[in-house]
């Protein structure tokens, strides 16, 4: 793509996109910018953008933030989401929301922002807060006007009356408590009703009618937002809500109702439960190379948040069950599953349970478990005894599929808790046994003595280069040492929605230290991706991964987001890739903070767009240090030079040039790994077949 | 291999402070000789070790490593360590790893 398509495909964007030169002149306005501050491009381009769009009393801070940034590099505003005024050409000022970057070209720094204008969302907050005071007066005026005003807001809206009973509720809510209208409302008992759920706060503290925001200000408290977990008892649905309640006070000043906004905040809050087990899990799985131990202890992590059971079983070669793993909060319960045990049958079932799931390695997953299926199940009565007592609402078996083959199978159960599993339960589950078959199978090659090294070594980088769609790939990569060590330089590629992730690093040390480390380092970023893209998100969530670990482990490494030909990096202390272009070859990205060292971080990103025909190298510092004659590095300006003259050939072309110079280069022994990654950008687009991911493990299935 | 520019430690210990002038190159077949020059002063008493890095032709990503580590020991075991900093050619690897802005450097104070 070149500067005029990208362009035009700004002209089409959502938000306006402005970019600014150093001197604070604008020099490019797309479509959506002429209509939010009503200047044309013409009026707009090569004017300064202070004076412009920024109101007065903001302008000597936009210019203070410019120059440190030229002087300094220190661009606290970049990079992030940024609320503030803008001016229109009419003089008036609205609300935006901005993000901006920058990016240094040959001449000189240029800044890019995406700009929304968020007059409509400040509005609604703001509408939100009338609609309350509102309620306020209308509680004393008709009770028509009322349901009005809160029937026509989507959120479910309840008012509580002096005497803790519900008196109104809006059709959202009484749609959640499953009932027909107002009146029945009124008749019902509070206490009742609110036993149609468990309820439980994010600490697992049981919620009990007293600790509702509504029912604490009517005591004359001045209720925080209160976050809980509902699991609806007859249908077993789970929702995380967010009450907010406001008093409504008679002329004394004392409360006579409460009227109480329920959020729905389920997606939010089960999306970053998610992720926080995944990253922990992730760093259990990468901690030890006893597999066993490693799968009980993630099973012990899944209790009792993502289930009330969780147990691991595996699959030997003969296709018998092999238990590792059972996992409850109370180990009162534990043993009555040591109980259910020994009624394990000892051949699978191939039609139904873990033995489906090994058959078909397709995840089952049953839902309101009725009597009869346990009658059905058990041996005896004894084990129908059993069976009733851990009271099964839902039980979800996925598998672990490890090199094609079904290796194992997590199963998840609700029991207590009441709720029920649904496809995000069972997407989740795929997400944890895709990492706990590939920790199980590289503890199993470690197992391996022979060849220890290499399967390893291999464990650690993608098994086969990727086919990127519109690009063409080569990597080389060289440990040091002698064949029984691993070295610590690693890459990899993986797909994330539509966009590839790419990442170069280096991890300090050699052998199991280091490749644990790298272990750990490939988990947390596949498991970081899955919930945000963004390489300086990435790198964040590496950084974290390695600075819980006992002692220090530090690594560089290059995340980069590739979108078609629109890359966007951010560096981990890791040496800047060069891009050879038409205008020669540069270094693209902005330098970061190293992993797993610091306390003060930082990780700019910075976009760019490649465009056909040119070539992206990013390496490790084993080829830049790597040591010659007379002591001479090998250095950046040299591998630059070779670059230069190869802005025509294919990657393989560059690779073997490359292997060549380091080889007549070099004196004495390789002193240290080199990995080397070169993409070629041909812009040739070719339909893309949905997610993968190239590397030792295979996709979920769901 | 033959090294043009050999790695050499200049250790001095004044009273419990210590400074330590490195000259050559600190990589991955010198940093051991730091770490026990380190070790050697600390033994001897010094509670302030200063590590001078402006005599040094380079430094490689082990020799930050070492610095790093060094760093961190010095905050768990009570006692000082502070940098000079090196010339521009060795300092990239501190530029592109931030370990600029999270490391103690101070400027030279010595006649």
């Amino acid at each position: 793509m070149d500067l005029r398509q990208a362009r035009a495909i700004l002209d089409v964007a959502h938000s306006a996109f402005v970019s600014m030169d150093e001197d604070g002149r604008i020099v490019y306005w797309n479509i959506r910018a002429e209509e939010i501050f009503g200047y044309t491009r013409a009026e707009a381009v090569g004017r300064v953008l202070a004076d412009t769009v920024i109101p007065e009393r903001l302008r000597a801070s936009h210019w203070e933030g410019l120059r440190r940034f030229l002087d300094s590099g220190e661009g606290p505003a970049l990079n992030k989401r940024l609320e503030m005024s803008a001016l229109r050409a009419d003089g008036s000022e609205f609300p935006v929301e901005i993000t901006i970057s920058a990016l240094s070209e040959p001449d000189g720094w240029s800044f890019h922002a995406f700009i929304a204008d968020i007059s409509e969302r400040t509005r609604l907050e703001g509408e939100r807060q009338d609609l309350l005071d509102e309620l306020q007066l209308a509680l004393r005026g008709t009770e028509q006007r009322l349901a009005v005003i809160v029937d026509a807001l989507g959120e479910a809206v309840t008012i509580r009356g002096a005497d803790d009973h519900l008196i109104h509720a809006n059709r959202a809510a009484l749609d959640r408590m499953g009932l027909a209208s107002v009146e029945e409302l009124r008749r019902a008992d509070p206490r009742k009703l609110m036993a149609g759920w468990e309820t439980v706060a994010e600490d697992g503290r049981e919620i009990s009618m007293d600790d509702l925001p509504s029912v604490r200000a009517l005591r004359g408290e001045e209720p925080q937002p209160l976050t809980m977990r509902s699991v609806h008892r007859a249908t077993g649905e789970e929702q995380w809500v967010v009450l907010k309640a406001t008093a409504v006070r008679d002329a004394s000043g004392a409360p006579e109702a409460a009227v109480t906004i329920i959020e729905d905040v389920t997606a939010a809050k089960r999306s970053s439960l998610r992720m926080e087990f995944l990253a922990r899990a992730s760093q259990v799985l990468a901690s030890s190379l006893d597999y066993q131990q490693t799968l009980r202890n993630v099973a012990g992590l899944a209790v009792p948040q993502i289930a009330d059971w969780c147990g691991v079983d595996l699959f030997t070669q003969e296709g018998a069950r092999e238990p590792v793993a059972v996992a409850h909060v109370d180990p009162r319960k534990l043993r009555m599953a040591e109980r259910l045990r020994a009624f394990d049958a000892d051949e699978l079932d191939p039609e139904q349970g873990l033995g489906l799931v090994r058959r078909t390695g397709e995840p089952v997953l049953y839902n309101d478990i009725p009597d009869e299926l346990l009658v059905e199940a058990a041996v005896d009565e004894e084990h129908l005894g059993l069976l009733r007592e851990v009271g099964m609402r839902a039980v979800l078996i996925v598998p672990m599929v490890g090199r094609g083959q079904t290796i194992g199978a997590l199963t998840l159960v609700s029991a207590e808790s009441g709720r029920t599993f649904d496809q995000g339960d069972v997407e989740f589950a795929g997400q944890i046994t895709e990492r706990a078959a590939l920790a199980v199978e590289n503890a199993r090659l470690y197992s391996e003595l022979s060849e220890i090294a290499r399967t390893l070594q291999s464990s650690l980088l993608p098994e086969a280069l990727p086919a990127l769609p519109g690009w063409e790939v080569a990597a080389l990569y060289r440990p040091v040492g002698h064949e029984s060590e691993v070295g610590g330089d690693f890459y990899d590629f993986w797909q994330v929605g539509g966009d590839w992730l790419m990442m170069v690093g280096d991890v300090t040390g050699k052998g199991v230290g280091a490749a644990t480390v790298t272990s750990l380092v490939r988990h947390t970023a596949w498991a970081a991706s899955d919930f945000d893209h963004h390489p300086a998100a990435v790198l964040e969530r590496i950084d974290a991964a390695l600075k819980r670990r006992p002692s220090l482990s530090v690594c560089t490494a290059l995340c980069l987001r590739l979108s078609g030909g629109r890359g966007t990096l951010a560096s981990g202390g890791h040496p800047l890739p060069l891009l050879i272009g038409d205008h020669g070859v540069r270094e693209v990205g902005r330098h970061g903070t190293l992993l797993g060292a610091f306390s003060s971080v930082e990780w700019p990103e910075a976009s760019f767009e490649m465009h056909p025909g040119e070539t992206l190298v990013a390496f490790t510092d084993g080829v830049t240090d790597a040591v010659g004659r007379d002591d001479e590095r090998f250095g950046l300006e040299r591998l630059k030079e070779i670059l230069a003259h190869m802005q025509n050939d294919s990657p393989m072309a560059i690779r073997e040039r490359l292997v060549a110079a380091l080889e007549d280069f070099q004196v004495g022994a390789q002193a240290d790994d080199t990995a080397i990654v070169i993409m070629r950008f041909t812009g040739a687009e070719v339909a893309s077949e949905g997610p993968a991911k190239i590397s030792g493990t295979t996709g979920v299935q769901s | 291999m033959i090294r043009s520019s050999p790695f050499e430690i200049n250790s001095e210990l004044n009273g419990d402070e210590a400074r330590l002038a490195l000259a050559g190159e600190l990589d991955i077949a010198t940093v051991q000789r730091l770490e026990e020059a380190v070790e050697n002063v600390l033994r001897r008493g010094a509670r302030t070790v200063i590590v001078d890095l402006s005599g040094l032709a380079f430094m490689d990503s082990s020799g930050l490593r070492l610095i790093i580590t060094l760093n961190e020991r010095a905050g768990a075991d009570g006692w000082t360590l502070a940098l000079i900093k090196p010339p521009r050619s060795s300092f990239s690897v501190f530029e592109i790893t931030g370990a600029d802005a999270n490391l103690p450097f101070i400027e030279d104070s010595s006649p």
